[in-house]
């Protein structure tokens, strides 16, 4: 079984991010490293092919300046190729450009399947680009999974609802986007690390893979305004007179959570 | 030349700390201490299938094949995060020696825990999580040896006084006779002044972190000058220990001539700043320094014992002073 990947590589979280108040957008001019929440994606994707019995895992990405540092994490956990888009027109694309750029990035791969996704980024995100990339693809598409189990030609998936989860079915291939924590990402061994250096990543344009416009001409939205989060509001602090519950049932009550 | 750790060295390292930092946090290696034990061998496990334990190894018996180059930057790491258990026994002393024998291989996969005592004190370090200990006499497989436990100030390198036991020699020979002890020692050394330099960056980041929240006349104590020249002082001591320890694992790694120079110029300069670290992280952190329940105690206790552990500073600076007179 063969399973696609996409991964995302962003600026690492430990230091703090900064706009380019030029276009309002992240920047991403330093060395990126792997989303975490795509790493899930990643053991997913290595445990599937394990108890498969055979296949291969193979990651795609879109990052600027050929910037591969997060791909190499994620091969040096075990996946064994990769293709990086990487352009300056790409920049200030919009979540269905990137859609449709990783399903050419798939579909260059090819024989994928399954493709799995993280549900969304930790950096800038819309969470729409997993089920957007399976419309261009014309896949099924599977949301919000917390285990995934392939039987046969059907996969099998517990998505997490608020209430619980939902089991459903689907055939493959398929598009999945897989929530946080729900494998422990394998930590890369040396041994891996030093393999993932001589693993193949194909670096490419979106104009290699067809794709065009792309960037803010092919974007259909803008970034009109960008504001500081609200800071958050002290808590209400109530002295307990005997008939303090009262309140507290007022207030969850309002909460509508009771 | 270049002296400078490549690409594969540093993302060992960063590989390393990243998963340290999530599977040996403070509050694990609490618990190792607690339990009377000083080891955790689910983290033990991990490190050797990441390739630590057996870096000094060769690839034959499941190493890496590294050299001591390759490991310094590992140790460090091993120290920032104060790694509970026998690793530089195990990585430094023990794995090299026993290279090629029917020993290695265990040790490099993790699941043959060894660990050294080298000049006969009777006290081994972390004897009783240890499956064999290597002795000037030999290999002293420890299945059916008697341990007492003589405790001692690092809760994740407890003493014990081993009974019994049956010894494995070198086709014949004694450890002393078999092997160069001497190297073993320089090894453990380095590595131990590396492992310094790791927990004083910690503690310094401890201290600094501490300083950053603690408020006093209605401003964080890390503003005040008599503070940050506290913490800038000891930082300073820590970079000036680094250069010379990196060179120490060349110069082990090289064989170099001045190897014993080098070596104590390390383990002298990296105790002296562990210590000056303990001292003036704790002098930060005031009166709840001193508590049981603060964090900083761990790593002090463990800098306090591992600066007497390989040679102490004086013992390092005569065999400096000897070495460059003898010169």
């Amino acid at each position: 079984m063969n399973v696609i990947v996409c991964v995302k590589q962003i600026p690492d979280p430990a230091s703090p991010g900064e706009l380019d108040p030029s276009s309002n957008t992240l920047k991403r001019d330093g060395k990126l490293i792997l989303d975490e929440s795509d790493g899930y994606g990643v053991e997913m994707a290595l445990q599937l092919v394990d108890t498969a019995g055979g296949g291969e895992v193979s990651i795609i990405s879109m990052a600027p300046n050929g910037e591969v540092s997060g791909m190499r994490t994620a091969l040096a956990m075990g996946a064994v190729k990769g293709v990086l888009v990487s352009d300056p027109e790409l920049a200030g694309s919009d979540a269905l450009t990137t859609a449709k750029v990783l399903a050419a990035a798939v579909k260059k791969i090819g024989d994928a399947d399954l493709v799995l996704a993280g549900t969304e980024s930790s950096d800038g995100y819309t969470g729409t680009v997993p089920e957007q990339m399976a419309e261009v693809l014309g896949l099924p598409s599977v949301t919000f999974a917390k285990t995934v189990t392939i039987d046969g030609e059907t996969l099998k998936v517990e998505r997490q609802t608020e209430a619980g989860y939902d089991e459903v079915t689907c055939p493959l291939p398929a598009v999945v986007s897989v929530t946080a924590g729900v494998v422990e990402p394998r930590y890369p061994s040396f041994k891996g690390i030093m393999a993932a250096k001589s693993k193949p990543v194909d670096t490419v344009t979106a104009a290699d893979l067809g794709i065009t416009p792309v960037g803010w001409a092919g974007a259909r939205q803008e970034i009109v305004d960008v504001a500081q989060a609200p800071e958050r509001e002290a808590g209400e602090i109530i002295e307990d007179d005997g008939e303090t519950f009262t309140k507290i049932v007022q207030y969850l009550d309002g909460l509508k959570v009771i | 030349m270049r002296f400078a750790f490549d690409e594969d060295q540093r993302l060992f390292a960063d590989a390393l700390r990243k998963m340290l930092a999530e599977q040996c946090t403070a509050s694990q290696v609490r618990a190792v201490w607690d339990d009377g034990v000083g080891h955790d061998p689910a983290l033990w496990a991990r490190l050797a299938e990441m390739g630590v334990i057996g870096m000094l190894l060769p690839e034959t018996d499941g190493g890496l094949g590294g050299s001591m180059v390759d490991a310094v930057l590992l140790f460090r790491e091993l120290g920032r995060a104060i790694v509970p258990g026998p690793v530089i026994e195990s990585m430094a002393i023990a794995g090299p020696v026993l290279a090629g024998s029917k020993w290695a291989a265990g040790i490099a996969s993790g699941e043959l825990v060894a660990t050294a005592e080298l000049d006969g004190t009777g006290h081994v370090p972390h004897a009783s999580v240890a499956h064999v200990v290597l002795t000037p006499e030999g290999l002293l497989d420890l299945a059916g040896a008697e341990i007492d436990d003589a405790g001692g100030i690092d809760g994740g390198r407890r003493l014990g006084i081993v009974r019994g036991g049956g010894l494995v020699d070198h086709d014949g020979r004694s450890t002393a006779d078999a092997v160069d002890l001497d190297a073993a020692r320089d090894r453990a050394a380095v590595a131990t002044a590396a492992y310094l330099i790791g927990a004083s960056e910690a503690m310094i980041d401890m201290a600094g972190e501490y300083a950053r929240q603690r408020h006093q006349f209605g401003k964080p104590i890390g503003s005040f000058q008599a503070v940050k020249h506290l913490l800038a002082d000891a930082l300073l001591k820590v970079e000036f220990a680094k250069a010379p320890t990196y060179r120490a694992a060349w110069s082990v790694a090289t064989g170099a001539a001045d190897v014993a120079r080098d070596v104590s110029m390390a383990k002298a300069l990296a105790n002296e700043a562990a210590h000056a670290t303990s001292r003036a992280a704790m002098q930060v952190h005031g009166a709840i320094g001193y508590t049981w329940e603060a964090d900083l105690q761990l790593w002090m206790k463990k800098v306090w014992a591992l600066e007497r552990a390989y040679g102490t500073t004086s013992w390092h600076r005569r065999r400096v002073s000897s070495a460059v007179l003898s010169s």
